[in-house]
């Protein structure tokens, strides 16, 4: 649609992409190694030679103090930017532009429709251009998105090389080549794993910084901070699907239980419609009609989350997406919860508490229907048809072709989920009427509980009477430790405590229960002095620390802006980690994730901002083994999916047939339907740096190094702390 | 009587009793600290019973008894004619040895005294405890104490940050040692008051102490099953000795410091050559976690305590043993004092006064607390089934009007604590087992009549029909007035308190809810139950007055009051015409009303089930409605 031209520039893989861009035969590569730890800035200089890149540069290494100053450019932020402006006058002062740099910015208004042609004409070059250079692949991105409200621009480069954020004035950059990329793709894919199903092989394609934003509707960062946050935790989006699917799943299955008369995967159909275009929360909560129990106020928050989730999928498919409102899930929440009703500011903390609340409530209430009717969870299909049917699913990427015909046939507007499309046609209408066994593939993770897996660890308080020295243990699951704050600067003033331990010493705490507090011992029938030591004998593999820095005083709640260091690795401190016998190098260990800060200087009036770790790991969905059940795509209007894929699917599919290194990968992994449901959908996913950070301010989101989010995080800046942490079990 | 102590601003005093034998000859609970009497071969044993007893080979002389909690050290001194115990009460008292009566109370402490150090050239005695202090005394000038001279002046040593569970002094007094849970030892000079050092190196709360005359080595014990010897000139550990298994609690080193005997919480007594610590020979092996040890007369055994109430003497090897390297048979008794089970558990009955008990010795016993004693020995049936048996003979329920502890392995009543009123349960005559009275539907309080009876003889005889005594509690049960949760401030026998300095003293301490409750036949005061009288809805509505439709009966009546009284108030004021006849009125049982029904047609449902209108409405509120809202009865006709 918009002709060849653009087409050739934003498909980044082509090497006379980069003569049209660099229009020299040297270019510089600013890269920075994908190594975690280290940011070696490495310049690479690619002769161009003609149609073929040369895929293996010398890299030339800049003194240090370029080096610095190229990471102070790339990496200085806030800039204000305007739509516009004239961008010719402001060139990347990092690297020289081509002019035609420029064009590519300009495109980035395209329609929504629009945009998705391109992206299949990007497709269909990138495989010509395979075909001539079969090494060279995705190399580099351009693009910049803006979001109109926003207004603020975020710039990604393709996954090998910088993330670079808004140049001061100048909100494009570019990017170059990568060596021996092949290879590394491969490297990366298993690292990341990303984008598999989402994009259907557009992970050839123009990358766009589009994550999704949500708006803040007075006074609620604080629910958008803990929404961001949870979308950016590992393995949660994924088990929110399929806590949901189970939900629909079961509820499903309950009501043909009951009536006995119409089909599941009729009824199922009957109800769902297109709501899929529309951004109002509202359609996508049509899941409510058909219940056949009445859903709990927590399940209707779940719900909502999920449906958010799924619009905020949504929303990253599009080129232009606004910042979505999460009023349905604060309504939600209010309903569940009358504490977070009306239009007041609220403490993050209580929140997400809530939320997970909810999502145990849920989780529990599946449990329970599983438990009253196991024949739920029962397949009627034998284990070996299981077999032989996830054989056929894992398949699936390779004969999307005929699932394309049957799209067609479906003319009841019936979504036939893409996993389906290995099966034929009788295969899956069995499946429908009958809602054979595979959509339970393991009936063991029928109502799983995430929440209780992943969040819930237990604490031990372990108390010793001096007396007797009897030990006495109280076991109790938390869903996140509180950790105390104190309000002088130094709290463990007798030896220094480096910063990865600074949480297991401020959680792992010592009470003496003396003078009028003092413990009764039912040994020695008597209150005696005691011990109460504060231990975990568990910790979750998500661990959220909470730190404490209300208190309440005589003239009300106080905040402590006492700096507390936020390491982004910590010792985990269980029981058996700290234990003397263990040593220190089988320790777990926990990498942060996500931050929510609290700016402001008291309790009532405060802004939330939540970073994240821009990479999500993705393996979750990969290694995932449950099946969405088809008549969950009917049943909750959340086809949306199916028919975005349908949309663009023609051209993605057929390059997806070519066994480049990196697709045949992907066509052995099964990727779970929830990636595309709900899961995390922005590209600039694979692109960036692991160690990049997202910032999430209501609906201004921008990219930080790692650098940048240290200096961020331990800003000793009185009122800007961070609030809550959210480690994952590394 | 009263006005004087209305001024005195004070905590809140809690009346006590404990319920015991008239003579306790053998120790209930664990022993804290066992010291001989070289002289008269006299073994002083203090218990966790709060009764110190003397024995003389095997033989019970006495127990003294004032204590009213855990005795936790005792020292014998002035040649053994005075003995001074420190106690978990807060008190330090001395007391004539020979005579067994305690001669005065130290109240310096303000938290449980937990050991007592000895300097016998000096004749001074110090105490320690959870309050962090150390004071030093003078024994010459407490056992010159009496009434009218009562000023003590004490010296205290300062320094220590937490509670001092252990403590030594040389005897020329010139080292003062004490071990603490800050897991260091602090060393004062008691002539000074000076801080000398502290020592580091334990890594656990220290609960032993033992000093050389000369005050240049210590060994302390600690809990974390470590012995160490330390040089305190050097003021460093020259020695760690790790015989035991668990934390050490008890030390006993010989005249010479050449042989440590050590006790802990493994149960094993271990005998230390100190000039070569690999040299140690297993002494015995108790049944209970070893608390204190002390030697024969003849040092040729060791007088072991246990927190097991039995005291044992064990042979204890000599220098051939260590040296010639002859083996050494452990576990060779000399002698034993036997002690008695201690009760370990206890749960009061549905009555609320009767209350089952369960010994260390798994025996089962019931025990009346009106009559302050044990009405019944079970023997080793199964606790649990019991209570539940005893429990389901009848559905009542009455309010909780005392609390309970078991904290010296005898049962302990106490009343009037915050949290329970004791003039809550009242209950008719008949159902309190008086069988003369002249009402059996007469209600009695069951804390007035315990009181009663604890303040009988203070009181003087009583005419009255009012206050008659129907139940009397024997005259060795010990009562004690303390403060809440704090300081005990008198305890008496109860066949004691006609006695003038007695009664002169409770005049002075008896608080004035008890004397007012007592004394005063007014302050009675009924619990009320508030609950709603609704009719069924299969009550035709034409059965009921007009304006009964309108208004849910919203009633409030004596929580003792029987479900019939309601059903009479139903038939009497809800139904039909209605008499004039109050519901309250006594004795209006068949009263065959103007709306032709009886008694047997009314039926009250409470949470759907039908109510026995024999039962009183906080029975059926707290078995049947369950909720702390109020009870919601509903009434019901059957036709004939």
């Amino acid at each position: 649609m918009n002709g060849s031209e653009s087409t050739q520039e934003c498909s980044n893989s082509n090497a006379s992409y980069f003569k049209k861009l660099f229009g020299l035969n040297t270019k510089p590569i600013l890269e920075r190694s994908l190594d975690d730890q280290q940011f070696d800035f490495v310049i690479h200089k690619i002769p161009y030679d003609g149609e073929h890149a040369d895929l293996n540069p010398e890299p030339v290494t800049l003194p240090q103090s370029e080096i610095d100053f190229l990471v102070k450019k790339v990496y200085s932020s806030k800039c204000s930017w305007s739509p516009n402006r004239n961008y010719e006058n402001h060139r990347p002062s990092l690297t020289k532009l081509k002019p035609k740099s420029k064009r590519i910015v300009k495109k980035l208004k395209v329609p929504v429709v629009a945009r998705k042609e391109k992206e299949f004409c990007h497709s269909s070059y990138s495989q010509s251009d395979l075909n001539n250079n079969t090494e060279s692949e995705v190399t580099a991105a351009v693009e910049v998105e803006k979001s109109p409200l926003t207004r603020r621009p975020l710039a990604v480069i393709n996954n090998s090389t910088v993330a670079v954020q808004s140049l001061p004035d100048l909100p494009t950059f570019q990017s170059v080549k990568r060596p021996r990329l092949s290879e590394n793709m491969a490297e990366f894919s298993d690292e990341k794993t990303c984008n598999h199903t989402t994009n259907n092989g557009d992970i050839n394609n123009c990358v766009d910084n589009n994550v999704a934003s949500l708006n803040n509707m007075g006074n609620t960062c604080f629910l958008n901070s803990v929404i961001y946050a949870l979308r950016f935790t590992p393995t949660f989006l994924h088990n929110l699907h399929h806590l949901l699917t189970d939900l629909v799943y079961i509820n499903n299955k309950l009501k043909e239980n009951k009536t006995k008369t119409s089909s599941l995967g009729r009824t199922g159909s009957a109800i769902s419609g297109p709501s899929w275009r529309s951004e109002s929360s509202k359609d996508l909560l049509s899941i409510g009609n058909n219940d056949i129990t009445p859903k709990s106020k927590q399940q209707i928050v779940t719900e909502k989350l999920h449906a958010l989730y799924v619009t905020l999928n949504n929303l990253e498919q599009k080129t232009n997406p606004g910042a979505y409102e999460p009023e349905a899930v604060l309504q939600a929440i209010g309903e569940a919860n009358p504490l977070f009703e009306g239009n007041h500011q609220q403490d993050a903390h209580e929140l997400f508490v809530e939320l997970l609340n909810c999502l145990r409530v849920t989780c529990a209430k599946l449990n329970e229907q599983v438990m009253h009717n196991p024949e739920l969870s029962k397949s009627p299909v034998p284990n070996s048809a299981n077999s032989k049917n996830s054989k056929l699913w894992g398949m699936r990427k390779s004969s999307k072709r005929s699932a394309k015909k049957k799209d067609k046939i479906g003319g009841d507007k019936k979504f036939e989920d893409n996993e389906n499309e290995g099966l034929t046609v009788a295969e899956s209408e069995d499946n429908l009427s009958s809602d054979s066994g595979s959509d339970v593939a393991k009936k063991q993770q029928i109502g799983y509980n995430f929440i209780a897996e992943d969040f819930q660890g237990i604490s031990l308080h372990r108390t010793k009477c001096l007396e007797c020295e009897e030990v006495s243990d109280l076991k109790e699951p938390f869903l996140e430790i509180q950790v105390p704050v104190n309000c002088k600067d130094q709290p463990h003033s007798d030896e220094p405590i480096c910063d990865s331990q600074i949480f297991s010493s401020l959680c792992l705490s010592t009470e003496k229960l003396c003078d009028q507090n003092k413990y009764f011992c039912g040994v020695c029938n008597k209150h005696n002095e005691a011990e109460r030591k504060v231990l975990y004998e568990k910790l979750p593999n998500i661990l959220i620390l909470h730190l404490k820095r209300f208190t309440t005083t005589l003239y009300g709640v106080r905040k402590v802006n006492t700096y507390v260091p936020t390491p982004l690795e910590i010792m985990c401190f269980c029981e058996s980690c700290t234990s003397i016998e263990n040593p220190i190098e089988t320790r777990h260990k926990y990498q942060l994730n996500c931050v929510i800060m609290h700016l402001g200087n008291s309790m009532e009036n405060g802004h939330y901002i939540t970073y994240s770790r821009a990479s999500v790991k993705t393996t979750d969905y990969t290694e995932c083994t449950r099946e969405t059940p088809k008549n969950y795509f009917n049943t909750s209007g959340k086809d949306l999916t199916a028919n975005f894929l349908k949309i663009f699917k023609p051209k993605a599919l057929g390059e997806m047939q070519n066994g480049t290194g990196l697709n045949a990968k992907k066509n052995e992994l099964q990727i779970c339907q929830g990636s595309t449901c709900c899961g995390i959908n922005y590209k600039m996913r694979t692109l960036t740096h692991c160690n990049d950070w997202l910032e999430f301010d209501d609906e201004k989101i921008r990219l930080l190094s790692k650098e940048e989010f240290l200096d961020m995080l331990n800003r000793r800046h009185a009122t800007y702390t961070p609030y809550l942490l959210f480690y994952s079990k590394i | 009587m009263t006005s004087l102590k209305n001024q005195n601003p004070r905590k809140k005093v809690q009346v006590s009793m404990v319920i015991c034998d008239a003579e306790e000859k053998k120790h209930r609970s664990g022993v804290n600290a066992v010291q001989l009497d070289p002289h008269l071969d006299r073994l002083y044993s203090a218990g966790r019973d709060s009764i110190i007893r003397v024995h003389q080979h095997e033989k019970f002389i006495h127990g003294m008894e004032h204590h009213t909690d855990w005795v936790n050290d005792i020292v014998i001194c002035c040649g053994g004619r005075n003995l001074i115990s420190a106690s978990s009460d807060t008190t330090v008292k001395v007391w004539n040895a020979y005579k067994g009566f305690c001669m005065s109370t130290l109240r310096t402490h303000k938290d449980y005294v937990k050991a007592l150090a000895y300097a016998k050239d000096r004749e001074h005695v110090a105490s320690a405890g959870f309050d962090k202090a150390i004071y030093l005394w003078d024994i010459n000038t407490l056992t010159a104490l009496t009434a009218s001279n009562n000023t003590v002046t004490t010296s205290s040593l300062t320094g220590c940050k937490e509670s001092i569970y252990s403590l030594a002094m040389n005897p020329p007094g010139t080292v003062i040692i004490s071990g603490s849970t800050e897991r260091g030892l602090r060393i004062w000079d008691p002539r000074t008051c000076g801080k000398i050092c502290k020592l580091k190196g334990h890594t656990e709360t220290v609960k032993a102490l033992v000093i050389s005359r000369d005050g240049t080595q210590c060994i302390s014990g600690s809990s974390d099953g470590s012995i160490k010897v330390w040089n305190i000139g050097q003021q460093r550990c020259i020695q760690t000795i790790i015989v035991h298994t668990d934390s050490v609690w008890a030390l006993l080193v010989n005249e010479s410091f050449t042989y440590l005997i050590s006790g802990g919480r493994d149960k094993k007594v271990i005998m230390t050559d100190l000039k070569n610590i690999q040299n140690t020979i297993l002494v015995c092996t108790e049944e209970a976690p070893i608390l204190k040890m002390c030697f024969t007369a003849d040092q040729q055994g060791v007088w072991v305590s246990t927190s097991s109430s039995t005291v044992r003497c064990w042979k204890l090897p000599t220098e051939l043993h260590f040296k010639d390297d002859i083996s050494f048979l452990s576990n060779q008794q000399i002698s034993v004092i036997p002690g008695d089970a201690a009760i370990i558990k206890a749960t009061v009955l549905n009555d609320k006064r009767h209350i089952l008990t369960k010994d260390s010795a798994e025996n089962v016993a019931l025990y009346d607390v009106l009559r302050a004693c044990r009405v019944q020995e079970l023997g080793p049936v199964n606790y649990i089934n019991e209570i539940n048996t005893r429990n389901s003979e009848k559905l009542m329920y009455v309010p909780n009007w005392f609390n309970l502890d078991l904290k010296t392995g005898m049962l302990a009543i106490h009343l009037g604590q915050d949290e329970v009123d004791c003039f809550s349960a009242w209950v008719s005559a008949k159902e309190a087992g008086i069988k003369d009275h002249p009402e059996p539907d007469f209600k009695v309080n069951y804390g007035k009549l315990l009181l009663q009876a604890l303040f009988e003889h203070w009181r003087g005889v009583q005419t009255d029909q009012e206050n008659k005594v129907y139940f009397s509690v024997p005259r060795h049960i010990p009562l004690i007035l303390s403060e809440i949760g704090g300081r005990t401030l008198y305890r008496v026998l109860v066949g004691d308190t006609a006695g003038d300095t007695e009664n002169a003293l409770l005049n002075e301490t008896v608080p004035n809810w008890v004397i007012s409750n007592i004394e005063d036949n007014t302050t009675t005061k009924f619990l009320k139950v508030q609950f709603y009288l609704k009719p069924d809805s299969s009550v035709p509505a034409n059965l009921l007055k007009p304006d009964r439709l309108k208004k849910s009966d919203r009633l409030i009546a004596n929580d003792f009051i029987q479900c019939r009284k309601v059903a009479e108030h139903v038939l009497d004021k809800l139904l039909g015409e209605g008499t004039a006849t109050s519901p309250g009125s006594e004795g209006d049982v068949q009263s065959q009303t103007t709306n032709g029904y009886t008694l047997d047609q009314i039926q009250l449902l409470c949470a759907d089930q039908p109510v026995d209108l024999l039962m009183d409405l906080r029975t059926v509120k707290h078995y049947m409605w369950k909720y702390s809202s109020d009870l919601v009865l509903h009434y019901k006709i059957f036709t004939k």
